[in-house]
Protein backbone atom coordinates (compact mmCIF):
# COMPACT_ATOMS: atom_id res chain seq x y z
CA UNK A 1 0.00 0.00 0.00
CA UNK A 2 1.75 3.53 -1.06
CA UNK A 3 1.13 6.25 1.79
CA UNK A 4 -0.17 9.65 0.32
CA UNK A 5 2.63 12.29 0.20
CA UNK A 6 2.59 14.43 2.89
CA UNK A 7 1.35 11.52 5.47
CA UNK A 8 5.31 10.30 4.20
CA UNK A 9 6.26 14.00 5.23
CA UNK A 10 4.49 13.94 8.62
CA UNK A 11 5.71 11.03 9.63
CA UNK A 12 9.16 12.15 8.94
CA UNK A 13 8.44 15.33 10.47
CA UNK A 14 7.27 13.82 13.54
CA UNK A 15 10.04 10.77 14.32
CA UNK A 16 12.81 13.80 13.88
CA UNK A 17 10.29 16.68 16.10
CA UNK A 18 10.48 14.01 18.71
CA UNK A 19 13.99 13.21 18.58
CA UNK A 20 15.27 16.85 19.02
CA UNK A 21 12.36 17.80 21.45
CA UNK A 22 12.98 14.72 23.70
CA UNK A 23 16.58 15.22 24.94
CA UNK A 24 15.16 18.91 25.64
CA UNK A 25 11.93 17.89 27.52
CA UNK A 26 14.38 15.03 29.77
CA UNK A 27 16.46 17.86 30.62
CA UNK A 28 13.48 19.84 31.75
CA UNK A 29 12.94 16.75 34.56
CA UNK A 30 16.67 17.77 35.57
CA UNK A 31 16.65 20.25 38.56
CA UNK A 32 16.42 20.81 42.14
CA UNK A 33 13.88 21.00 44.35
CA UNK A 34 13.67 23.44 47.41
CA UNK A 35 14.17 21.17 50.04
CA UNK A 36 17.41 20.21 47.54
CA UNK A 37 18.82 23.62 49.00
CA UNK A 38 17.07 23.54 52.30
CA UNK A 39 18.91 20.39 53.07
CA UNK A 40 22.43 21.60 51.48
CA UNK A 41 24.41 20.91 54.27
CA UNK A 42 27.32 23.32 53.34
CA UNK A 43 26.37 25.75 55.84
CA UNK A 44 25.67 23.61 58.70
CA UNK A 45 28.92 21.97 58.86
CA UNK A 46 30.36 25.90 58.71
CA UNK A 47 33.33 26.35 60.97
CA UNK A 48 32.77 28.49 64.31
CA UNK A 49 35.15 31.44 64.95
CA UNK A 50 36.85 31.01 68.21
CA UNK A 51 35.60 33.98 70.70
CA UNK A 52 36.78 33.42 74.25
CA UNK A 53 36.60 36.81 75.03
CA UNK A 54 33.30 37.79 73.62
CA UNK A 55 31.86 39.54 76.48
CA UNK A 56 34.90 42.48 76.04
CA UNK A 57 35.09 42.16 72.47
CA UNK A 58 31.42 43.33 72.65
CA UNK A 59 31.91 46.48 74.76
CA UNK A 60 34.99 46.72 72.20
CA UNK A 61 32.76 46.33 69.39
CA UNK A 62 30.00 48.83 71.23
CA UNK A 63 32.81 51.55 71.85
CA UNK A 64 34.12 51.33 68.41
CA UNK A 65 30.45 51.67 66.91
CA UNK A 66 29.82 54.77 68.55
CA UNK A 67 33.30 56.04 67.50
CA UNK A 68 32.74 55.07 63.98
CA UNK A 69 29.04 56.90 64.14
CA UNK A 70 29.86 59.76 65.90
CA UNK A 71 33.28 61.08 64.93
CA UNK A 72 34.36 58.71 61.86
CA UNK A 73 31.41 58.62 59.90
CA UNK A 74 31.12 62.68 60.01
CA UNK A 75 35.05 63.14 59.42
CA UNK A 76 34.70 60.83 56.29
CA UNK A 77 31.64 62.90 55.32
CA UNK A 78 33.28 66.03 55.94
CA UNK A 79 36.55 64.92 53.83
CA UNK A 80 34.59 64.06 51.14
CA UNK A 81 33.06 66.90 51.11
CA UNK A 82 35.30 69.61 51.29
CA UNK A 83 37.92 67.38 49.26
CA UNK A 84 37.62 68.15 45.29
CA UNK A 85 37.35 64.36 43.55
CA UNK A 86 40.29 64.10 41.87
CA UNK A 87 42.43 65.66 44.62
CA UNK A 88 40.71 62.50 47.12
CA UNK A 89 41.48 59.86 44.95
CA UNK A 90 44.68 61.10 44.29
CA UNK A 91 45.56 60.83 47.76
CA UNK A 92 43.81 57.22 47.97
CA UNK A 93 45.86 56.22 44.87
CA UNK A 94 49.38 58.07 46.81
CA UNK A 95 49.05 56.04 50.04
CA UNK A 96 48.10 53.14 48.96
CA UNK A 97 51.46 53.18 46.27
CA UNK A 98 53.27 54.06 49.67
CA UNK A 99 52.15 50.46 51.26
CA UNK A 100 54.37 48.85 48.39
CA UNK A 101 57.26 47.43 50.63
CA UNK A 102 54.09 45.91 53.16
CA UNK A 103 52.56 44.13 49.90
CA UNK A 104 55.72 43.29 48.25
CA UNK A 105 56.87 42.20 52.06
CA UNK A 106 53.66 39.95 51.97
CA UNK A 107 54.14 37.98 48.54
CA UNK A 108 58.34 37.45 49.22
CA UNK A 109 57.10 35.66 52.66
CA UNK A 110 54.96 33.16 50.41
CA UNK A 111 57.11 32.85 48.01
CA UNK A 112 55.01 34.82 45.15
CA UNK A 113 57.49 35.57 42.63
CA UNK A 114 55.67 36.79 39.79
CA UNK A 115 52.96 38.37 42.06
CA UNK A 116 56.48 40.22 43.71
CA UNK A 117 57.28 41.38 40.33
CA UNK A 118 54.04 42.32 39.39
CA UNK A 119 54.18 44.36 42.68
CA UNK A 120 57.10 45.61 41.51
CA UNK A 121 55.94 46.56 38.09
CA UNK A 122 52.88 48.11 39.68
CA UNK A 123 54.71 50.60 41.85
CA UNK A 124 57.95 51.81 39.13
CA UNK A 125 54.82 52.32 36.79
CA UNK A 126 52.58 54.51 39.33
CA UNK A 127 55.24 56.67 40.61
CA UNK A 128 56.57 57.43 37.51
CA UNK A 129 53.99 57.75 35.11
CA UNK A 130 51.61 58.36 37.96
CA UNK A 131 53.26 60.79 39.04
CA UNK A 132 54.45 60.08 42.25
CA UNK A 133 51.62 57.86 42.76
CA UNK A 134 48.57 60.28 42.39
CA UNK A 135 47.34 59.08 39.77
CA UNK A 136 47.06 55.10 39.09
CA UNK A 137 48.93 54.68 35.89
CA UNK A 138 48.85 50.35 36.24
CA UNK A 139 45.81 50.56 35.75
CA UNK A 140 46.27 50.82 31.88
CA UNK A 141 48.29 47.37 32.58
CA UNK A 142 46.14 44.51 33.26
CA UNK A 143 49.10 42.26 34.11
CA UNK A 144 50.05 44.82 37.13
CA UNK A 145 47.19 43.83 39.55
CA UNK A 146 48.45 41.19 41.43
CA UNK A 147 46.08 40.42 44.73
CA UNK A 148 47.06 42.77 47.91
CA UNK A 149 49.01 41.16 50.59
CA UNK A 150 50.20 41.39 54.00
CA UNK A 151 52.26 39.65 56.49
CA UNK A 152 49.43 38.19 58.54
CA UNK A 153 48.02 36.90 55.11
CA UNK A 154 51.71 35.18 54.68
CA UNK A 155 51.35 34.02 58.21
CA UNK A 156 47.87 32.27 57.08
CA UNK A 157 49.70 30.70 53.75
CA UNK A 158 52.56 29.48 56.21
CA UNK A 159 49.55 27.29 57.85
CA UNK A 160 49.14 29.62 61.23
CA UNK A 161 45.77 28.90 62.19
CA UNK A 162 43.97 32.63 63.12
CA UNK A 163 43.46 32.03 66.47
CA UNK A 164 40.89 33.57 68.79
CA UNK A 165 39.04 36.71 67.46
CA UNK A 166 39.61 39.95 68.59
CA UNK A 167 38.00 43.71 68.61
CA UNK A 168 40.86 46.29 68.91
CA UNK A 169 39.37 49.23 70.20
CA UNK A 170 39.62 52.16 67.26
CA UNK A 171 40.82 49.76 65.16
CA UNK A 172 38.11 47.07 64.86
CA UNK A 173 38.25 43.39 64.18
CA UNK A 174 41.38 40.92 63.69
CA UNK A 175 42.44 37.91 65.18
CA UNK A 176 45.46 36.66 67.58
CA UNK A 177 47.43 36.03 63.70
CA UNK A 178 46.33 39.17 61.82
CA UNK A 179 47.43 41.32 65.32
CA UNK A 180 51.11 40.10 65.51
CA UNK A 181 50.62 40.56 61.71
CA UNK A 182 49.71 43.98 62.16
CA UNK A 183 52.99 44.73 63.73
CA UNK A 184 55.14 42.99 61.24
CA UNK A 185 53.41 45.34 58.26
CA UNK A 186 55.40 48.14 59.81
CA UNK A 187 58.83 46.72 59.89
CA UNK A 188 58.69 47.63 55.85
CA UNK A 189 56.13 50.22 56.05
CA UNK A 190 58.38 53.25 54.87
CA UNK A 191 56.12 55.65 57.57
CA UNK A 192 56.70 53.73 60.49
CA UNK A 193 60.09 52.72 62.47
CA UNK A 194 62.60 51.70 62.57
CA UNK A 195 62.97 52.57 58.72
CA UNK A 196 61.01 55.33 58.36
CA UNK A 197 61.36 57.83 55.81
CA UNK A 198 60.19 60.62 57.75
CA UNK A 199 62.64 61.92 60.66
CA UNK A 200 60.41 64.31 62.74
CA UNK A 201 58.17 62.39 65.10
CA UNK A 202 55.55 65.18 64.55
CA UNK A 203 55.24 65.07 60.65
CA UNK A 204 55.21 60.96 61.27
CA UNK A 205 51.93 61.31 63.43
CA UNK A 206 51.18 64.28 60.53
CA UNK A 207 51.32 61.61 57.93
CA UNK A 208 49.57 58.88 59.60
CA UNK A 209 46.65 60.88 60.35
CA UNK A 210 46.12 62.27 56.50
CA UNK A 211 46.12 58.77 55.85
CA UNK A 212 44.08 57.62 58.29
CA UNK A 213 41.44 60.60 56.96
CA UNK A 214 41.90 59.49 53.51
CA UNK A 215 41.34 55.85 54.26
CA UNK A 216 38.19 56.63 56.18
CA UNK A 217 35.74 56.68 53.61
CA UNK A 218 36.47 53.24 52.68
CA UNK A 219 36.33 52.07 55.96
CA UNK A 220 33.26 53.68 56.67
CA UNK A 221 31.49 52.02 53.32
CA UNK A 222 33.02 48.71 54.45
CA UNK A 223 31.84 48.89 57.54
CA UNK A 224 28.42 50.02 56.62
CA UNK A 225 28.21 47.46 54.38
CA UNK A 226 28.25 44.85 57.20
CA UNK A 227 26.67 46.30 59.90
CA UNK A 228 23.73 48.44 58.63
CA UNK A 229 21.53 45.66 57.29
CA UNK A 230 22.00 43.78 60.14
CA UNK A 231 20.53 41.84 63.11
CA UNK A 232 23.06 41.50 65.25
CA UNK A 233 25.86 43.70 64.16
CA UNK A 234 28.78 41.64 65.91
CA UNK A 235 28.05 38.50 64.44
CA UNK A 236 27.89 40.21 61.25
CA UNK A 237 31.19 41.58 61.01
CA UNK A 238 33.29 38.81 63.14
CA UNK A 239 31.68 36.24 60.78
CA UNK A 240 32.27 38.87 57.65
CA UNK A 241 36.00 40.18 58.64
CA UNK A 242 36.64 36.27 58.94
CA UNK A 243 35.57 35.14 55.51
CA UNK A 244 37.45 37.98 53.99
CA UNK A 245 40.82 37.52 55.77
CA UNK A 246 40.20 33.95 54.40
CA UNK A 247 39.57 34.92 51.27
CA UNK A 248 42.76 37.14 50.90
CA UNK A 249 45.00 33.86 51.97
CA UNK A 250 43.44 32.11 49.45
CA UNK A 251 44.09 34.34 46.60
CA UNK B 1 14.31 11.57 -2.63
CA UNK B 2 14.72 13.74 -5.27
CA UNK B 3 16.40 17.63 -4.57
CA UNK B 4 13.54 19.43 -4.70
CA UNK B 5 11.62 17.23 -2.22
CA UNK B 6 14.52 17.01 0.23
CA UNK B 7 14.55 20.42 0.33
CA UNK B 8 10.60 20.65 1.17
CA UNK B 9 10.76 18.17 3.42
CA UNK B 10 13.78 20.44 5.44
CA UNK B 11 11.19 23.38 4.75
CA UNK B 12 8.67 21.36 7.11
CA UNK B 13 10.81 19.97 9.24
CA UNK B 14 12.30 23.47 10.56
CA UNK B 15 9.47 25.60 10.03
CA UNK B 16 7.66 22.92 12.32
CA UNK B 17 10.70 22.41 14.65
CA UNK B 18 11.24 26.39 15.71
CA UNK B 19 8.25 27.04 17.97
CA UNK B 20 9.13 23.45 19.66
CA UNK B 21 12.38 24.53 20.53
CA UNK B 22 11.75 28.25 21.20
CA UNK B 23 8.89 26.65 23.86
CA UNK B 24 11.81 24.69 25.92
CA UNK B 25 14.85 26.80 25.01
CA UNK B 26 15.82 28.45 27.89
CA UNK B 27 17.58 31.68 28.43
CA UNK B 28 21.26 30.99 29.79
CA UNK B 29 21.66 31.16 33.25
CA UNK B 30 24.51 34.30 32.85
CA UNK B 31 22.34 36.48 30.60
CA UNK B 32 19.02 35.97 32.52
CA UNK B 33 21.52 37.16 35.87
CA UNK B 34 23.38 39.87 33.77
CA UNK B 35 19.35 41.39 32.28
CA UNK B 36 18.26 41.24 36.26
CA UNK B 37 21.51 43.00 37.22
CA UNK B 38 20.96 45.95 34.96
CA UNK B 39 17.39 46.33 35.32
CA UNK B 40 17.87 46.48 39.14
CA UNK B 41 20.63 49.34 38.72
CA UNK B 42 17.95 50.88 36.25
CA UNK B 43 15.43 50.61 38.60
CA UNK B 44 17.51 52.18 41.54
CA UNK B 45 19.32 54.96 39.03
CA UNK B 46 16.41 56.16 36.89
CA UNK B 47 13.78 55.89 39.62
CA UNK B 48 11.68 58.75 39.91
CA UNK B 49 12.61 61.27 43.04
CA UNK B 50 8.77 61.34 43.95
CA UNK B 51 8.76 57.35 43.67
CA UNK B 52 7.82 56.23 47.19
CA UNK B 53 9.74 53.60 49.16
CA UNK B 54 6.35 51.10 48.20
CA UNK B 55 6.94 51.71 44.63
CA UNK B 56 10.71 51.43 44.86
CA UNK B 57 10.60 48.08 46.69
CA UNK B 58 7.58 46.66 44.31
CA UNK B 59 9.78 47.44 41.16
CA UNK B 60 12.64 46.01 42.94
CA UNK B 61 11.14 42.55 43.83
CA UNK B 62 9.80 42.58 40.53
CA UNK B 63 12.76 42.40 38.61
CA UNK B 64 14.91 40.54 41.27
CA UNK B 65 12.37 37.82 41.82
CA UNK B 66 12.92 36.84 37.85
CA UNK B 67 16.73 35.33 39.36
CA UNK B 68 16.22 35.55 43.01
CA UNK B 69 14.73 32.61 45.07
CA UNK B 70 14.08 34.52 48.26
CA UNK B 71 12.17 31.88 49.70
CA UNK B 72 15.25 29.74 49.34
CA UNK B 73 17.60 32.48 50.65
CA UNK B 74 15.70 33.19 53.53
CA UNK B 75 15.08 29.28 54.40
CA UNK B 76 18.96 28.69 53.94
CA UNK B 77 19.58 31.66 56.66
CA UNK B 78 17.14 30.97 59.03
CA UNK B 79 18.55 27.10 58.86
CA UNK B 80 17.47 24.65 61.34
CA UNK B 81 15.79 27.67 63.36
CA UNK B 82 13.25 27.77 60.38
CA UNK B 83 11.22 24.56 62.16
CA UNK B 84 10.92 26.58 65.45
CA UNK B 85 8.85 29.38 63.83
CA UNK B 86 4.98 28.85 63.43
CA UNK B 87 3.79 29.16 59.65
CA UNK B 88 2.76 33.22 60.43
CA UNK B 89 6.33 33.55 61.63
CA UNK B 90 7.24 32.00 59.18
CA UNK B 91 5.76 34.33 56.60
CA UNK B 92 6.31 37.17 58.20
CA UNK B 93 9.83 36.96 58.43
CA UNK B 94 10.39 35.83 54.80
CA UNK B 95 8.44 39.55 54.05
CA UNK B 96 10.88 41.16 56.36
CA UNK B 97 14.08 39.40 55.74
CA UNK B 98 13.40 39.68 51.63
CA UNK B 99 13.10 43.84 52.63
CA UNK B 100 16.33 43.68 54.53
CA UNK B 101 18.27 41.68 51.91
CA UNK B 102 16.93 43.73 48.83
CA UNK B 103 18.26 46.68 50.80
CA UNK B 104 21.52 44.76 51.80
CA UNK B 105 22.51 44.18 48.44
CA UNK B 106 21.22 46.99 46.36
CA UNK B 107 22.91 49.25 48.81
CA UNK B 108 26.01 47.98 47.11
CA UNK B 109 24.86 49.32 43.80
CA UNK B 110 23.84 52.96 45.09
CA UNK B 111 27.60 54.49 45.91
CA UNK B 112 27.50 57.97 43.78
CA UNK B 113 27.44 57.44 39.53
CA UNK B 114 26.01 54.46 37.85
CA UNK B 115 27.99 51.58 38.24
CA UNK B 116 29.12 49.18 35.56
CA UNK B 117 29.10 45.49 35.64
CA UNK B 118 31.41 42.54 34.14
CA UNK B 119 30.47 39.01 34.23
CA UNK B 120 32.89 36.29 34.18
CA UNK B 121 31.87 32.66 32.36
CA UNK B 122 29.85 30.71 34.94
CA UNK B 123 31.72 28.03 36.51
CA UNK B 124 30.11 24.15 37.71
CA UNK B 125 29.53 23.78 41.22
CA UNK B 126 27.67 20.48 40.81
CA UNK B 127 25.11 18.95 38.39
CA UNK B 128 22.74 22.12 38.74
CA UNK B 129 24.72 24.12 40.67
CA UNK B 130 26.61 27.07 38.93
CA UNK B 131 28.63 30.23 40.30
CA UNK B 132 28.94 33.36 38.31
CA UNK B 133 31.70 35.68 39.43
CA UNK B 134 30.90 39.50 38.73
CA UNK B 135 33.00 42.94 39.43
CA UNK B 136 30.80 46.09 40.25
CA UNK B 137 33.06 48.70 39.42
CA UNK B 138 32.15 51.90 41.57
CA UNK B 139 33.24 55.13 41.15
CA UNK B 140 35.83 54.71 43.72
CA UNK B 141 36.50 51.13 43.76
CA UNK B 142 35.55 47.77 42.54
CA UNK B 143 33.39 45.45 44.31
CA UNK B 144 33.45 41.31 43.57
CA UNK B 145 30.52 39.32 43.96
CA UNK B 146 29.74 36.05 43.02
CA UNK B 147 26.56 34.68 42.72
CA UNK B 148 25.38 30.97 43.33
CA UNK B 149 22.82 29.62 41.32
CA UNK B 150 20.51 26.39 41.13
CA UNK B 151 18.66 25.41 39.16
CA UNK B 152 15.20 25.04 40.07
CA UNK B 153 11.74 23.97 38.38
CA UNK B 154 11.33 27.89 37.74
CA UNK B 155 14.68 27.92 35.92
CA UNK B 156 18.05 29.09 36.88
CA UNK B 157 17.49 31.08 40.30
CA UNK B 158 20.04 32.45 42.88
CA UNK B 159 20.54 31.04 46.17
CA UNK B 160 22.80 32.72 47.80
CA UNK B 161 25.55 35.85 46.97
CA UNK B 162 29.06 36.48 48.26
CA UNK B 163 30.37 39.84 48.61
CA UNK B 164 34.30 40.44 48.97
CA UNK B 165 34.15 36.46 49.86
CA UNK B 166 31.69 36.69 52.51
CA UNK B 167 28.32 34.77 51.85
CA UNK B 168 25.09 36.58 52.14
CA UNK B 169 23.17 33.72 53.67
CA UNK B 170 26.07 32.50 55.57
CA UNK B 171 26.29 35.80 57.84
CA UNK B 172 22.88 36.31 58.12
CA UNK B 173 22.68 32.73 59.60
CA UNK B 174 24.92 33.28 61.99
CA UNK B 175 23.57 35.53 62.89
CA UNK B 176 20.18 34.06 63.20
CA UNK B 177 21.87 31.18 65.59
CA UNK B 178 22.72 33.66 67.42
CA UNK B 179 19.27 34.95 67.93
CA UNK B 180 17.47 32.11 68.46
CA UNK B 181 20.43 30.98 71.40
CA UNK B 182 18.54 33.78 73.52
CA UNK B 183 15.37 35.00 71.88
CA UNK B 184 12.39 33.86 70.28
CA UNK B 185 10.43 34.10 66.32
CA UNK B 186 8.27 36.71 67.81
CA UNK B 187 11.44 38.74 69.17
CA UNK B 188 12.98 38.48 65.72
CA UNK B 189 10.09 39.76 64.09
CA UNK B 190 9.89 42.43 65.98
CA UNK B 191 13.92 43.59 65.54
CA UNK B 192 13.29 43.29 61.81
CA UNK B 193 10.65 45.90 61.90
CA UNK B 194 12.59 48.27 63.57
CA UNK B 195 15.37 47.73 61.55
CA UNK B 196 13.72 48.59 58.62
CA UNK B 197 11.99 51.17 60.30
CA UNK B 198 15.38 52.65 61.16
CA UNK B 199 17.08 52.11 57.31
Amino acid sequence: MKLPQFLKHFVIIGALGIWIVNPILVGQDDFLSEDDLFADDDLVSAETIADPFEGLNRVFFGFNDFVYKNFLGPLAKGYQAITPDPLEKGLTNFFDNVKYPVRLSGNLLQGKVEESFQETGKFLVNTTLGVAGFHKASNNFPNLNPPVEDIGQAFGAWGIGEGFYIVIPFLGPSNARDFVGRFANRIPDVVDEPWTLVDDSTDRFMVSAVDFVTDSPALMYRYQSLTQAAIDPYEAMKDGFTKFRMQQIRE
Amino acid sequence: MSPNRFLKTFAWMAFLSFPAINVFAEEAPEVKLQHTIESVIDVLYRADPNTTVEEKRTALLEVLGKSFSFDVIIRRTLGRNWDQLTPDQQNKIVELATDLLIHSYTREFTVGKRPTVSFQKPLDLSKNKIEIASVLSLESNDINLTYRLAKLESGWQVYDLIVEGVSLVSNYRKQFDAHFQKKNGDQLIDQLEEKLAAL
